[in-house]
């Protein structure tokens, strides 16, 4: 542990890396690249959410002057995906959802390509669709993939043969029947959740060049360089190391939603027909709507037996997941979901069953949350219908049961440590002055917690190259998607270097250059890759003071690095900086290239699929206090408590601005967003109507860094972005609740939803 | 999403717009500030060949005040200086309070006067782009022949959602149309057709120049209230306009609505001066509003029934709050 160490940049909050660039619009993103001879690719999407492909004409779409070519699914027998490939380049043979690609085409011009994507024709046969993810998993009901046994996934997976449920997760321990006979009290209650889409400001967008060998550069904002490399070479059956990633130098922001192949699928279909020239696709917004990537919309029964006086005995869940027409993320989404159904809840019976389901709608995957978002709604809803029922503080109640240091994680079994959860709430309940705060009339507060693991045993290694003229360049394949990782890796590495912070730059990824990373998600690129630049400066350290020791004429174990210099620590004299030393010894002494690398220990014996052990936990908690308008249903929040547990923040200002943005993103689920289907269209594909909160619609924000350091994070550090949106919604619901009375199960909580609640319980006073 | 092709026009002078405009015979669209024109256009929801601008011609954008004639405000004059012209505040505050409603600081900067009372309706099965509602039959205003908000109905439902229209109805305003012939002078409720489709009455041609709102007197109030999701860039849901108009020797109160219809709805009431406004005629208006907005199910926020039971609540608000302001 560090916790005493005085450091010189870690726990400041230096200007991030990417602030002056961006503020000033100098930032390269990929639309910025232009590459000599560049097409332009346009998609030709769906209009049915499920049919037959029986016929289509390019024929006339080929003669338009300008047109380089035009790809079918036909021509492409290749399918992708992460965990379970499902999912074709283009729809071969139907389309399993409206927004599907269908057709791509390459042009001179962005107009031409969209001029002939309307003289292509498409012939289909409209088949019933599936649109609600528990009528879909019914036995009988119509296939979306009929092939589905032939689909080779990993082990993870397990779907259930003859349905359109893909992954079936279960988690048990103990006995819920014994449970809920021993209960006083048993709480059944069904939630809801909508999709939700990341809104990124920027869209997808790749630019791809594929040679006559097959040789693929993807120039992309893709967040996971590696990751997309593996998956496209394991689609087109090549050898990865024909695939080569460039991350575009920024990516104007991610959450999840530029993981997997999306503008990539397009750009690539293109290229495999049309060789030796990039091609470029970039997304439109409604396309991002459509055509990307939402946050599975789930349906949550969750059953709990609780004794006079509070003691929960026996939790079972079980959720519906409406994962789209493709797997994507889905079934890691379900099994995280599965992980922590329960609540960070110590519960000696717990039975959990989670179904995701292919329905005929929009992709769902990785979203901010990655499952949280579905499950803290149901289970800290649920823990405040139990407080009220029986009389108890909801505070008290999560208090009593929440896990500690040492308890034994419910469904992975794995012994809990660095559990700052207890702490999350405990500030937040000191902050809005939980006890003995009055609030006035129609006002009410609640609050609400989450966990959830990070994604786990996955590797991340880097390099750290230090110059002749004493700078250093980061080697590492995390992206800068605007979450801060760039600033934060360069600080933990002038940390262990002794060099300001100026001095250290981080290379923009390229599978060619920069070493493995398993991806830039699940708020691990602080804790993993943070661990592997700081081994690698740690080499690169033992490398200079050897250089030095030469130099110097002393034993390199009587040196250290500070303020850019070498120093002796037994003769003050004996000085030079670290420029110096490296600029007399390139030539003579080769480069000093430090080597890092990380990959989380498990305890052996363990089943060592995906995240069976978690190697931390994201953890937070919120409290809210509203006023609710009777007349109405008008909610207003008047002030949120935001603690979050960060190990330690390496750059504190970047962890406010992770809780800010999380606020906002939770808010937009909570009270604001929502997709308007009908039959399988998306009404609402545009920020006009769907409603993202604005920054007048932001409530004050006291977000608190919780600091319980973990035993094996860079300094004590761990992830904590991702999950800083989950515990809003039910902390909404339950200070409403804890206003006016009434219990919204479903999200989005809107005016028109709660005076109907007011209504139907007779408080309302509408005319 | 681009903008399609046009021809981009710069008339000299109004009459050359409007020669312009007529013999284009419906395939030019006027352009003033643009905000409601390039969203439809980038989504090819309309095609004109020819886009007309009034910006090129002088002394659109005047605001001026007469103690006799009253309030005279030239299309083209932009939200943002309607919110800040002193005149405004100082003879018709609410006019200010309204623009500042509209949608975001970019767009009442961009924005005008006329285009805002101009705007066309509303529909989420119209609003969006040519691809993307091809997974549904073309709907009437669209160039279709069905209406997927209220099906069989054999007429387009889109709902007119101008926040300044409820406000200048109240106000009593009347409208300068020019066209090759000359012009004319209606009041406002005039321009409106009470059509989904075709929301105005403007044929091709003609031009809306000037809003002209009467000489103010002491008493007089007026307020606006807007329901919406956010507490930015959101069309109203509901926008409930009330105000009072003294006259010597009648008091007129007037109700207006937008966000619940295929044009704004007025609803008025003529006392005699010295009669003191009651529950009575706040609950005869409040009710007359409740019986004819006609909230449908074709804007993204709130139920109808909830936009609909928000009509007497906000009209009883902005009723009370307009007689508080006319200092009754």
């Amino acid at each position: 542990m560090n916790s005493n160490q005085s450091f010189i940049t870690v726990g400041k909050s230096p200007l991030r890396a990417d602030a002056r660039d961006k503020v000033r619009g100098k930032g390269i993103y990929i639309d910025d690249m232009r590459l000599p001879g560049m097409l332009y690719g346009k998609v030709l999407r769906s209009q049915y959410a499920h049919a037959r492909i029986l016929m289509i004409d390019t024929s006339e779409a080929e003669r338009l002057p300008g047109i380089i070519g035009i790809v079918t699914g036909e021509e492409l027998p290749f399918i992708h995906g992460e965990s379970f490939p499902d999912e074709p380049l283009l729809a071969r043979g139907k389309v399993r959802y409206m927004g599907e690609g269908v057709a791509a085409v390459a042009a001179v011009d962005e107009e031409t390509a969209e001029k002939a994507l309307g003289l292509i024709k498409v012939e289909y046969e409209e088949l019933p669709a599936l649109f609600d993810p528990v009528a879909a998993a019914a036995p009988g009901a119509v296939r979306i993939h009929e092939e589905m046994e032939s689909y080779k996934g990993k082990p993870l997976v397990r779907p259930v043969k003859g349905t359109n449920i893909l992954n079936h997760v279960q988690f048990e321990r103990g006995d819920v029947n014994q449970g809920f006979a021993q209960a006083d009290h048993i709480f059944e209650d069904t939630f809801t959740t909508p999709a939700q889409q990341h809104c990124s400001i920027e869209p997808h967008g790749s630019i791809c060049l594929i040679d006559k060998d097959d040789n693929i550069s993807l120039w992309t904002n893709n967040d996971s360089p590696y990751r997309c490399r593996i998956e496209i070479a394991d689609a087109l059956h090549i050898p990865m190391t024909k695939v080569r990633i460039i991350s575009a130098p920024y990516t104007g922001g991610n959450f999840g939603g530029k993981g997997g192949l999306k503008a990539e699928a397009c750009a690539i279909a293109l290229a495999w027909k049309i060789r030796n020239v990039p091609i470029k696709v970039l997304y439109t917004r409604e396309e991002e709507f459509c055509s990307s990537i939402i946050r599975h919309p789930s349906v949550i029964k969750i059953k709990t037996g609780v004794k006079n006086g509070g003691t929960i005995l026996a939790r079972e869940v079980t959720t519906y997941w409406a994962t789209g027409a493709y797997a994507e993320k889905g079934p890691t989404v379900s099994r995280f979901g599965g992980i922590s159904s329960a609540g960070p809840y110590n519960i000696p019976n717990v039975k959990i069953n989670g179904y995701l389901v292919y329905t005929n709608t929009p992709v769902a995957g990785a979203m901010r949350g990655y499952s949280g978002p579905q499950t803290s709604w149901a289970y800290e809803s649920q823990m405040d219908i139990i407080a009220a029922k029986l009389g108890l503080d909801p505070l008290e109640l999560r208090l009593r049961h929440v896990y500690q240091d040492g308890d034994i994680h419910t469904a992975t079994g794995q012994i809990i440590h660095a559990e700052g959860l207890k702490k999350c709430l405990e500030e937040v309940a000191v902050r809005m002055e939980w006890q003995g705060k009055t609030l006035g009339p129609n006002q009410g507060r609640g609050i609400a917690c989450m966990e959830r693991a990070v994604k786990t045993p996955f590797g991340s290694a880097a390099f750290v190259k230090v110059n002749e003229d004493g700078t250093v360049d980061i080697l590492s394949s995390t992206t800068e998607v605007g979450q801060g990782s760039e600033t934060i890796l360069r600080q933990i590495v002038a940390e262990e270097l002794g060099v300001p912070l100026n001095a250290v730059r981080k290379a923009t990824p390229d599978t060619a250059y920069t070493p493995y990373d398993a991806s830039t998600t699940s708020s691990r690129s602080t804790f993993h890759m943070g661990n592997a630049v700081k081994i690698a400066a740690a080499d690169a350290r033992q490398q200079i003071l050897q250089l030095a020791g030469k130099l110097l004429s002393t034993d390199p174990v009587n040196l250290t690095l500070a303020d850019g210099k070498v120093l002796d620590k037994e003769n003050p004299v004996k000085v030079m900086p670290i420029a110096a030393v490296l600029g007399q010894s390139y030539g003579s002494s080769g480069t000093v290239l430090g080597r890092g690398y990380y990959f989380p220990e498990m305890p052996e014996g363990q089943e060592t699929y995906f995240s069976s052990q978690v190697v931390f936990w994201l953890l937070g908690a919120h409290g809210i206090e509203v006023e609710v308008n009777r007349r109405t249903g008008e909610v207003k929040i008047l002030k949120v408590y935001a603690a979050h547990d960060a190990g330690k923040a390496i750059h504190p200002d970047n962890v406010k601005g992770q809780i800010l943005g999380g606020i906002s993103m939770g808010l937009g689920y909570a009270a604001y967003e929502n997709y308007e289907f009908k039959e399988g269209n998306v009404l609402n594909p545009s920020f006009l109507s769907y409603k993202l909160p604005t920054a007048v619609d932001m409530p004050g924000v006291v977000p608190v860094i919780v600091e319980q350091e973990h035993q094996d994070g860079p300094y004590g550090a761990k992830g904590v972005g991702e999950t800083t949106n989950v515990p809003l919604p039910p902390a909404l619901a339950n200070a409403i609740y804890n206003a006016v009375g009434i219990r919204i199960k479903s999200l989005p909580i809107t005016p028109d939803k709660v005076l109907a609640a007011m209504q139907e319980r007779g408080e309302g006073e509408s005319q | 999403m681009r903008l399609p092709e046009f021809s981009y026009v710069a008339p000299r002078s109004l009459a050359e717009a409007c020669t312009t405009l007529e013999e284009m015979d419906g395939k030019a669209a006027v352009i003033a500030g643009g905000t409601d024109l390039l969203q439809p256009l980038k989504e090819k929801l309309k095609r004109p060949h020819y886009l007309v601008d009034l910006r090129s011609i002088p002394g659109l954008d005047e605001i001026s005040y007469d103690p006799k004639e009253g309030l005279t405000l030239g299309a083209m004059v932009s939200l943002r200086h309607l919110a800040a012209s002193r005149v405004v505040k100082q003879t018709y505050p609410v006019l200010a309070q309204a623009a500042l409603e509209v949608a975001t600081a970019q767009i009442q900067a961009m924005g005008t006067v006329g285009g805002n009372l101009c705007q066309d309706s509303l529909c989420l099965y119209y609003n969006r782009s040519a691809a993307s509602k091809k997974g549904l039959e073309l709907c009437l205003k669209a160039g279709g022949d069905v209406c997927h908000t209220v099906k069989g109905s054999g007429k387009c439902w889109a709902t007119f959602c101008s926040d300044l229209a409820p406000v200048f109805l109240v106000l009593g305003a009347r409208i300068k149309i020019v066209d090759k012939d000359g012009e004319r002078v209606s009041p406002l409720a005039e321009l409106y057709s009470g059509h989904g489709r075709r929301p105005l009455t403007l044929k091709p041609g003609q031009v809306l120049t000037q809003i002209m709102v009467p000489p103010v007197t002491g008493s007089d109030g007026a307020v606006y209230l807007k329901l919406r999701l956010r507490q930015s860039i959101d069309y109203p849901a509901l926008g409930v306009a009330a105000g009072i108009r003294v006259k010597e020797e009648t008091q007129k109160i007037a109700v207006a609505l937008t966000g619940v219809e295929k044009k704004p709805l007025l609803f008025e009431k003529e006392l005699a001066r010295d009669q003191t406004i009651g529950e009575d005629v706040i609950r005869v208006l409040a009710e007359q509003a409740y019986a004819q907005a006609h909230p449908l199910n074709n804007l993204r926020d709130f139920t109808p029934k909830y936009r609909k039971e928000m009509v007497p609540i906000y009209v009883r608000s902005a009723l009370q709050q307009a007689l508080h302001w006319g200092g009754q």
